[in-house]
């Protein structure tokens, strides 16, 4: 899928986070934004959803080309968007796996076979090395950070999206874990040929993937753009240089 | 004994109930809308022809055989275990001394001593049984009183499931009284799904007896208004006694649900639990009074009441409320009631889910923690199906299509036993 996101303004409550963002993400690219915290690089992240308390005030997201302002979000993840959450929600009473099973219903717009959607569950399961039988308890509820997480990864997995905007998919991980959710959003980015669009503070999670093109957000507008000696850059000397640009 | 002489004991009876003596009670009290619903109500009117269709279509429907139908003009009953016997019919001086007297306690107060049948369930000691009731409430008013005996180690499962068929507004009261004996297990489900022409009044008593484990569960889902008082008394030593509330109401509905338990005996274990989901401009008033007695040390309690109000115009009043006589015990209650959460919603919806699937998905999953108490695996089964067709179009009163979709809801009960671990142990002066 190609993402355009043209002169986006987008405010909460009145107050405006993103102050005119330009980014083009083609088919099967892969990018990075990086930022400080609070320069709004979560709510870019929950505008191109569509989450419903975000006003785009002025500017254009389009997917394929169509636009996606005003359509619900569930529409966008029929169209093939994902978001994988900083914070995923927690829903008391909601089954983690009968969730899975109606959010691959409702993206395939059709039946899927149980006996081989649990299968899939299963290889899932191993690969992001998720143990503690998550898959048998409510959505998110009772999760680690890190289970959490990989919850997210593995709807990833089964959702196969077009685009996938992963918002910080590092944090509360420890080492070997970054490593595991790293690998495995390579292969399922490789598998389906998918766009990517990862959101993160830090560098270490980078060092498992190779994003082609390297965005910093600072006060609500792209900074600087260009590949991978920009982490490096930004290793160096830390965000301070790009906040003053913003 | 006289209708007046009845009332007036019935009265010096509520009054020594806290929650009807409570100030903060009183305030929201909720006023049963019986004088504007006029004296056409409690008129005995021949049968609906409809009636045995609504039987039939029900039965079909529940895929579920039932060891006894009540319905306003006649019964059916197929159980060693269950027996009806006929009291006196309703007398229009008594209905015009009521109507004149409008106080809400005297109309329970007369249904219990004008019901115009009796239905003795009994379980002899040692026995099991599992029995389903399907009470139909037609034009003409339905109180019925049903007296449950579990004997000493006796097993009992039983299902009420209150329906409707009528074109006028009706009256439906039901007043149980049940007594768990020594070492009994009993599961009692009380389904209500009337519709919008019937009234409910519902008075409930039961006493748990020495270890014991008594499960209680209600659904109120049906009926233009229901006023339901329940009185749970945890009377032996080491009993253990649970009742689980669940309340959906869309449209106009008026719900006033009091339930009261008290541990009166040493190691007594006693839980309410109780969850509504509020649609549209509908009411409801929760109150759940938890005592234990000075005699019940080692005695645990625990009420929680939660609520989620989708709609602006709906009104939760939840009133949990505790009164402890002993120093050695564990006791617990609370409240929360909020709308339904946006970020739940913008959440599922990223995941595909439509709104309206979304919705349903937050409420089945508060709602599934008391489904999941349900044992009877079919009862469960057919709660969520009327629970889904509530959510999904605000009705109620109808012959609900029994599908097994919702039974995952029932995945994440909590064991009674669980819930009161690590509350705090009460110190009292």
């Amino acid at each position: 899928m190609e993402l355009e996101i043209k002169e986006l303004h987008v405010s909460i409550d009145e107050k405006e986070i993103v102050k005119g963002v330009n980014l083009k993400v083609r088919s099967g690219e892969f990018h990075v934004i990086m930022g400080p915290n609070g320069s709004g690089k979560s709510t870019l992240a929950k505008s191109i959803m569509g989450h419903p308390k975000l006003k785009v005030t002025q500017g254009e997201i389009l997917a394929d080309g169509e636009s996606v302002i005003g359509m619900s979000a569930d529409k966008r993840a029929k169209m093939g968007i994902f978001l994988q959450f900083q914070n995923p929600i927690e829903i008391e009473g909601v089954g983690f796996v009968n969730f899975l099973h109606t959010a691959k219903r409702s993206v395939v717009q059709g039946d899927v076979d149980v006996n081989q959607f649990m299968g899939e569950i299963k290889q899932l399961t191993e690969k992001l090395k998720i143990t503690n039988g998550i898959v048998g308890r409510s959505l998110n509820q009772g999760f680690s950070g890190g289970e959490k997480k990989k919850a997210e990864i593995l709807q990833l997995a089964v959702m196969k999206p077009k685009l996938a905007i992963l918002d910080e998919p590092d944090s509360g991980l420890d080492i070997d874990a970054i490593k595991t959710v790293a690998e495995n959003i390579n292969e399922i980015a490789a598998k389906h040929q998918m766009s990517i669009l990862i959101i993160t503070h830090y560098s270490r999670v980078l060092s498992y993937m190779k994003p082609q093109f390297v965005h910093v957000m600072a006060n609500g507008r792209i900074v600087a753009e260009g590949s991978t000696e920009l982490i490096e850059k930004l290793e160096k000397d830390g965000y301070e240089s790009f906040t003053n640009k913003g | 004994m006289e209708y007046a002489a009845f009332v007036s004991q019935a009265l010096e009876q509520f009054k020594t109930l806290p929650e009807e003596t409570d100030e903060l009670y009183k305030r929201y009290f909720v006023a049963m809308p019986l004088e504007a619903m006029g004296k056409a109500i409690m008129e005995q009117k021949p049968a609906q022809m409809s009636t045995q269709n609504q039987i039939k279509e029900v039965i079909e429907s529940l895929e579920r055989k039932f060891e006894a139908i009540i319905w306003s003009n006649g019964e059916m009953v197929e159980s060693k275990n269950i027996r009806v016997i006929r009291s006196r019919e309703l007398g229009s001086n008594l209905i015009e001394g009521l109507m004149t007297k409008s106080s809400e306690d005297k109309i329970a107060a007369f249904l219990q001593a004008h019901s115009s049948r009796t239905i003795m369930i009994d379980v002899p000691k040692g026995e099991t049984a599992r029995l389903n009731v399907l009470l139909v409430n037609t034009t003409s008013p339905l109180p019925v009183q049903i007296l449950v005996s579990v004997e000493e180690g006796a097993t009992l499962n039983l299902f009420e499931y209150y329906t409707s068929s009528t074109s006028e507004q009706s009256l439906l009261g039901s007043l149980h009284e049940i007594r768990s004996g020594k070492h009994s297990s009993a599961e009692i489900n009380v389904v209500h799904n009337e519709d919008k022409n019937t009234l409910s009044l519902g008075w409930l008593k039961a006493e748990g007896e020495e270890r014991c484990n008594l499960k209680i569960n209600f659904v109120y889902n049906g009926g233009t208004f229901t006023r339901s008082r329940n009185k749970v008394d945890v009377a032996g030593f080491e009993a253990n006694t649970e009742v689980n509330e669940l309340i959906l109401s869309a449209g106009d509905q008026k719900m006033d649900i009091s339930t009261n338990i008290t541990n009166t005996a040493k190691n007594s274990n006693a839980v309410l639990e109780s969850k509504a989901v509020l649609m549209d401009r509908s009411i409801c008033l929760l109150k759940g009074y938890a005592s234990i007695m000075k005699n019940a040390a080692g005695s645990r309690s625990y009420v929680n009441e939660r609520g989620i109000v989708l709609d602006k115009t709906a009104h939760l009043d939840s009133i949990p409320s505790m009164s402890i006589g002993n120093s050695d015990v564990k006791a617990t209650h609370s409240s929360a009631t909020a709308p339904m959460d946006e970020e739940s919603i913008f959440y599922l919806m990223s995941r595909g889910a439509s709104e309206i699937e979304a919705k349903k998905m937050v409420i089945n999953g508060f709602i599934s923690g008391i489904i999941g108490k349900i044992d009877d695996v079919i009862v469960r089964e057919i709660v969520a199906s009327i629970i889904n067709e509530k959510v999904t179009t605000k009705g109620f009163g109808t012959v609900p299509k029994v599908t097994t979709e919702s039974l995952w809801l029932a995945g994440t009960a909590q064991k009674s036993s669980s819930i009161f671990k690590g509350h705090y142990k009460y110190r009292g002066e």
